[in-house]
């Protein structure tokens, strides 16, 4: 996105007398590159936090104090910025270059008199390890760094006394070049081990100082992409960490703070549809799911797993899915490869209504405020308007290779806490029985402003060799939005389309996201006495967007410019498509009961009123009034 | 505010770090005239400077550096457009 354009809000909203930009903190998760958040922290230094929020989402006063055995004030700008987007607005106070032990250990220093909410300690290996030693000799090496230690301990413990707030300290890598300055390897691997005893001894820190928590970053650093420290920084500057692992740093830092301010996300709410498992349960059947076994259901698998993990560990699961309550039911309880069973969700909204609405209702459902939510979907549309929506949600687009998804659900230790306990691990009852109720239901009231500001456009054209193929898919795989609930052969459609007495059209969606592509068809038998759709079908994934009425819109108009009497429809009951029977009755037809449980549709033509939503340009080639398209050959 | 093409894009990103008005980063600005650049901005402005134009100062070019001119020369010695 454009940074550029933040980093330009940022600076206006500093100007003196400046009016508030209330959509600024959640601008800022926009800015991307590592010098950019360096800049736009150093820019925000001193704006009110009011101005970049709104005032019924105010930011959690924080007073943080930084402190390190190294150059650490570059950090402060980069934590400045993810505080802020996070929900905190910091007071820092820098204590400078290598104070950490007298910052610590005298009541009277700085950050003592500052009275931090939580001190942040960075270490670097330059502090800990001795200017020489023997590498002959690692048991001299072992009492240096047990001493160390120790002050670091000593000091902690005067601190915590002290002051009531949460103290941050990290396991710190070793220097690649002090490992290789050691040539045995039998000497490498015991600078290994004490060297591990140290990170071990800091890791125990909480279990003897109960303010204070221990960063891994050791661990955290494994898949951090290039080095750690930048020598030409280290030696001009004593800066021992590169830009790339500050900010590293500082969102692992961001994460602790919002647990100690009690912003810890609390809710998963998971979508069900190539997010919970591959596949369209609508489409494609709950042996057509695509969950265990080998890739990439795996994955879908692990996800699961992963989702199960944080069940135990007391976050809340809910599922929002666009589906068939009954057919998710019928997966939940009888898929063999299903890792979540029904009593790991706390609450589920799954129909066919707004998304938005849903995750309202289950933070009304639940009695807990969106600002605890976390949504992971995997459809661009679903998060863009919870984003839009509903900005206090925490939104994980989940694209592309779903063996990304684990990652992505977890890279940024939304649900941190600073510790677990027992009535956590009861947590997902305990709501599930205070609950006012575990279904919620549907709304279907439009997203309109959402949608116009999407762009929709629909085109609708007659079914041509780039399009039959997938129009012929389209017909066999969609269960949901099927009129006929059975289907035809390819030849039948090919001949349909070649055909004078009928019409095949494939309609495509794109919104100022990019292109669906082909998302339906309908099939039209051409008579004197009216026009008959043989079958309509739509994919479920462009649900709730007001395409089909387009779609029937630009079928009436066709039909009536064709001096059609007449536009009708028959539905049979396929035991999966109710979504179209209730989308034909809302459409204005006439309904007759059919004998066989069908139902029979009429519409006299010209039809009274446009069924066309206000939000879709609907791109019509045979249609007069778009004479700039050209007419379809 | 800046001129468009690749020395305002340099002149930005400069006055950026130092947070300056971008019609003081000229040729002869250096620490003694911009009371922001320390010793710490220097080397911010350096490694912002790295980011954006994928290139890499040696330490002599950091230690040595005074002045927006040297930075430009240096630059451009490295085929930046600046």
């Amino acid at each position: 996105m454009d940074d550029g354009n933040v980093l330009e809000r940022i600076r206006r909203v500093r100007a003196a007398g400046a009016a508030p930009d209330p959509d600024l903190r959640d601008a800022l998760g926009r800015v991307t590159g590592n010098a950019e958040l360096a800049a736009a922290g150093r820019l925000l230094e001193g704006v009110p936090p009011g101005l970049i929020t709104p005032p019924d989402r105010p930011l959690r006063p924080m007073r943080v104090g930084v402190t390190g055995t190294f150059t650490a004030e570059s950090v402060v700008p980069m934590l400045r910025v993810l505080l802020l987007r996070g929900g905190i607005a910091p007071h820092f106070q820098l204590a400078g270059f290598d104070q950490l032990m007298v910052q610590l250990a005298d009541p009277g220093s700085v950050l003592a008199r500052f009275d931090p909410d939580l001190t942040l300690c960075l270490l670097h290996d330059g502090a800990v390890l001795p200017q020489s030693w023997d590498p002959a000799a690692p048991q001299a090496l072992r009492q240096v760094l047990a001493d160390r230690l120790g002050a670091l301990r000593g000091a902690l413990a005067g601190f915590t006394a002290r002051i009531p707030g949460t103290v941050l300290l990290h396991t710190v890598p070793l220097s690649p070049a002090e490992h290789r300055a050691v040539i045995a390897h039998r000497s490498k691997a015991a600078l290994g081990r004490v060297w591990r005893e140290f990170n071990l001894g800091l890791l125990e820190l909480p279990e003897l100082l109960p303010s204070v928590q221990v960063l891994d970053l050791e661990a955290l650093l494994v898949d951090h992409p290039g080095p750690v420290r930048d020598d030409r920084l280290y030696r001009f500057a004593s800066m021992a960490w590169t830009p790339a692992v500050e900010r590293h740093y500082a969102q692992e830092a961001t994460t602790v703070a919002r647990a100690v301010a009690g912003l810890g996300r609390k809710v998963l709410v998971l979508d069900l549809d190539n997010t919970l498992w591959g596949g369209v349960l609508g489409d494609d059947g709950p042996d057509g799911l695509e969950i265990g076994g080998g890739y990439p259901g795996n994955c879908y698998t692990e996800l699961q797993r992963v989702a199960l993990t944080l069940r135990q560990q007391g976050v809340l699961l809910a599922l929002c899915s666009k589906n068939d309550p009954a057919a998710v039911e019928e997966v939940f309880a009888r898929h063999p490869d299903l890792v979540l069973r029904p009593d790991d969700v706390v609450a589920r909204a799954v129909n066919w209504g707004r998304k938005d609405h849903n995750l309202r209702e289950l933070s009304r459902t639940l009695d807990l405020r969106l600002d605890s939510f976390v949504f992971a979907d995997d459809s661009r549309f679903e998060c863009a308007l919870i984003r839009r929506e509903l900005p206090d949600v925490e939104v994980l687009h989940l694209a592309g290779d779903p063996a990304g998804h684990v990652a992505t659900l977890l890279a940024r230790g939304h649900f941190d806490v600073l510790a677990v306990g027992d009535t956590d691990r009861e947590r997902t009852q305990l709501y599930r029985a205070r609950a006012r109720r575990a279904d919620v239901a549907a709304s279907f009231e439009s997203a309109a402003d959402y949608l116009r500001d999407l762009d929709l456009r629909v085109t609708i054209r007659p079914a041509d060799s780039a399009t039959l193929l997938r129009v012929v898919q389209l017909e066999r795989r969609t269960n949901q939005f099927n009129l006929a609930g059975g289907t035809r052969p390819e030849a039948r459609t090919r001949a349909m389309a070649a055909s004078a007495n009928h019409l095949v059209l494939a309609f495509t969606v794109a919104d100022r996201f990019g292109d669906e592509g082909v998302v339906g068809g309908v099939w039209v038998a051409l008579a004197a006495d009216g026009w008959e759709m043989e079958n309509f079908v739509m994919s479920c994934r462009v649900f709730g967007r007001g395409i089909e009425h387009a779609v029937l819109s630009a079928v009436v108009n066709q039909a009536g410019r064709a001096g059609a009497p007449r536009l009708s429809a028959r539905w049979r009951p396929s035991g999966r498509n109710d979504p179209v029977r209730e989308f034909l009755d809302s459409a204005g037809f006439t309904r007759t009961e059919d004998p066989d449980g069908g139902v029979r549709y009429d519409l006299p033509l010209p039809a009274p009123a446009s069924l066309l939503p206000d939000w879709i340009t609907l791109e019509d080639p045979t249609a007069p009034e778009d004479e700039g398209v050209p007419a379809h050959a | 505010m800046s001129a468009p093409g690749a020395g305002g894009e340099f002149v930005r990103v400069v006055a950026e770090v130092f947070e300056v008005d971008p019609t003081e980063v000229v040729d002869g600005a250096g620490p003694d005239t911009l009371a922001a650049w320390t010793s710490l901005r220097h080397l911010q402005l350096m490694v912002t400077l790295e980011e954006a134009y994928g290139l890499s100062f040696s330490y002599r070019e950091i230690r040595d550096l005074r002045s927006i001119g040297q930075v430009r020369d240096v630059m451009r010695a490295k085929g930046a457009k600046v």
